[in-house]
């Protein structure tokens, strides 16, 4: 699982946040049981871990301040990069299984389910479209 | 020392770990930050408001995506 106690991630988010300007809300709290959250679900299985934070921290997102959308999407990209993959999945997709979060129309099941469907090894390329038969004639 | 035991001894050195704030930074530049600022401090928790500016491609994401 992530390499970093959520002291290292609150500090880090907090120095992320004067960066960009916003506000980071530094809830040890929260961090703390978003990871203890997504290292259950993750059963020790690292391709599971990012699935299990964004599942973990979405419905956490608004503890962290105007920067917690930022952060919760990050994370399962940097966990994913850490692991030697990366996330092919768009901040629109992200967001729609966010909210499905929020109003718990999507267990974690589905939700490991499409992020294992979107895990790329770092430089491989995305499989070409199959061009439509032409039926024209 | 030669070239060869050079290039050995940086094989054989430990990788570095990345710092908290780099391993996070990482994850940024896979998200379009600014937009995503935005659509939290513009909905909040209104996710029914959220969902129906995806639907008709209001939302700032797509907005920015759509952006020649």
């Amino acid at each position: 699982m992530i390499d970093f106690e959520a002291d290292e991630l609150l500090l880090a988010l907090a120095a992320h946040a004067r960066t960009l300007r916003t506000k980071a809300r530094l809830n040890r709290e929260a961090m703390l049981s978003g990871l203890a959250e997504a290292r259950a679900l993750s059963h020790g299985q690292p391709l599971d871990e990012p699935a299990a934070l964004f599942f973990a921290f979405a419905p956490r997102s608004s503890k962290f301040g105007p920067i917690g959308r930022v952060f919760v999407f990050s994370f399962a990209h940097a966990q994913a990069l850490a692991l030697g993959y990366s996330l092919d999945m768009s901040d629109v997709e992200l967001t729609i299984h966010e909210i499905r979060i929020l109003r718990g129309e999507i267990d974690f099941a589905e939700l490991r389910a499409w992020f294992a469907s979107r895990l790329r090894p770092i430089g491989e390329k995305r499989p070409p479209m199959k061009r439509p038969r032409d039926t024209t004639g | 020392m030669s070239r060869t035991s050079v290039a050995r001894k940086l094989d054989e050195a430990p990788v570095a770990k990345p710092t908290a704030f780099e391993f996070l930074e990482r994850g940024m530049q896979r998200v379009d930050v600014e937009a995503l600022l935005k659509a939290g401090e513009h909905y909040g928790d209104n996710t029914d408001r959220e969902l129906a500016d995806l639907d008709s491609g209001k939302h700032p994401l797509q907005v920015r995506t759509q952006r020649p």
